[in-house]
């Protein structure tokens, strides 16, 4: 009760600010501060190189896979003879989405991975020819999810 | 990604492997004369089809983009762009009884994968080429 009393009546000019402890005090809170204020940057800083790591190759990239998702719509026109080129255009697809992946972050990012995976897997075959299709079918909607993606960016940086 | 457009995606990745598959057959038609009626736009071929009592139509739609007139010097000295110029987008409509567009479906990466294959259906390209392979040489 009596210190309460004693804090009660302390005025600005009992408080000594250039004191020792004073000033180790005011230390601690601006290092406090300046570690949030790094995090903030450090935060930033990520995001900021991913957009534009995104940014600077990410159309490119879309383009390529739009560009092999066409080509393996044509070859399904005559599925059975067109198997090689079927194979051969996921396989590209697979190593645009494996660059791709790294430029992306959160859901497009796990998208991507899902859609590698869908592809590493799957078996190009006549008795297979759903599973191929389907696959196609990610891929377009893979596509359509980092486009939307990208647009978002735009509006967030 | 909203799982609203994949469903979208998914319905047309059908109509793509109908077709594809020669379950769908398309043919060519008359676009209707609204189509061409405005200088900035052009519809050369619509292909239509019947699928569950229903009539799809599909097309492309050409569109002219003239110079903005907004444009400053400033702008101008840094767009390279030759105006004007024509692009394209596929449409894929649903019609009503009238022969009406009652709705139209969103634009995605598959409606064009729709109208190649389409174009490959309506053209007979897998029938000439048949016939090329079957010709003794």
């Amino acid at each position: 009760m009596v210190k309460y009393g004693c804090m009660n009546s302390l005025t600005i000019n009992d408080i000594n600010l250039f004191s020792r402890e004073s000033l180790s005090v005011l230390g601690d809170i601006l290092g406090i501060i300046s570690f949030v204020l790094t995090v903030f940057v450090l935060y930033d800083t990520r995001k900021i190189r991913g957009y534009y790591k995104f940014k600077g190759r990410g159309p490119a990239l879309l383009k390529d896979l739009s560009k092999y998702s066409l080509s393996i719509s044509r070859y399904f026109n005559d599925f059975e003879n067109f198997l090689p080129q079927i194979a051969e255009e996921l396989k590209r697809s697979e190593a645009k989405l494996k660059s791709l992946e790294k430029k992306l972050s959160g859901q497009p990012k796990a998208s991507v991975k899902q859609l590698r995976k869908i592809i590493d897997e799957c078996e190009v075959s006549t008795e297979n020819e759903r599973g191929v299709r389907a696959a196609h079918l990610e891929m377009v909607k893979v596509i359509e999810e980092v486009k939307e993606h990208r647009k978002d960016l735009d509006w967030e940086i | 990604m909203s799982t609203e457009k994949n469903k979208w995606i998914d319905a047309l990745g059908k109509l793509l492997t109908l077709t594809q598959e020669g379950q769908l057959i398309w043919a060519t038609a008359e676009p209707p004369g609204s189509f061409n009626s405005l200088p900035h736009q052009r519809v050369d071929v619509v292909y239509q089809t019947r699928y569950k009592d229903r009539t799809l139509r599909l097309f492309e739609l050409y569109h002219k983009v003239e110079k903005p007139k907004g444009l400053t010097v400033f702008m101008d000295q840094y767009d390279n762009t030759q105006y004007p110029y024509w692009t394209k987008i596929t449409v894929l409509q649903l019609l009503d009884e009238n022969g009406l567009a009652a709705w139209t479906f969103p634009e995605t990466e598959v409606l064009n994968h729709l109208l190649e294959a389409v174009k490959y259906q309506v053209t007979g390209v897998k029938d000439f080429l048949d016939e090329i392979l079957a010709e003794a040489v």
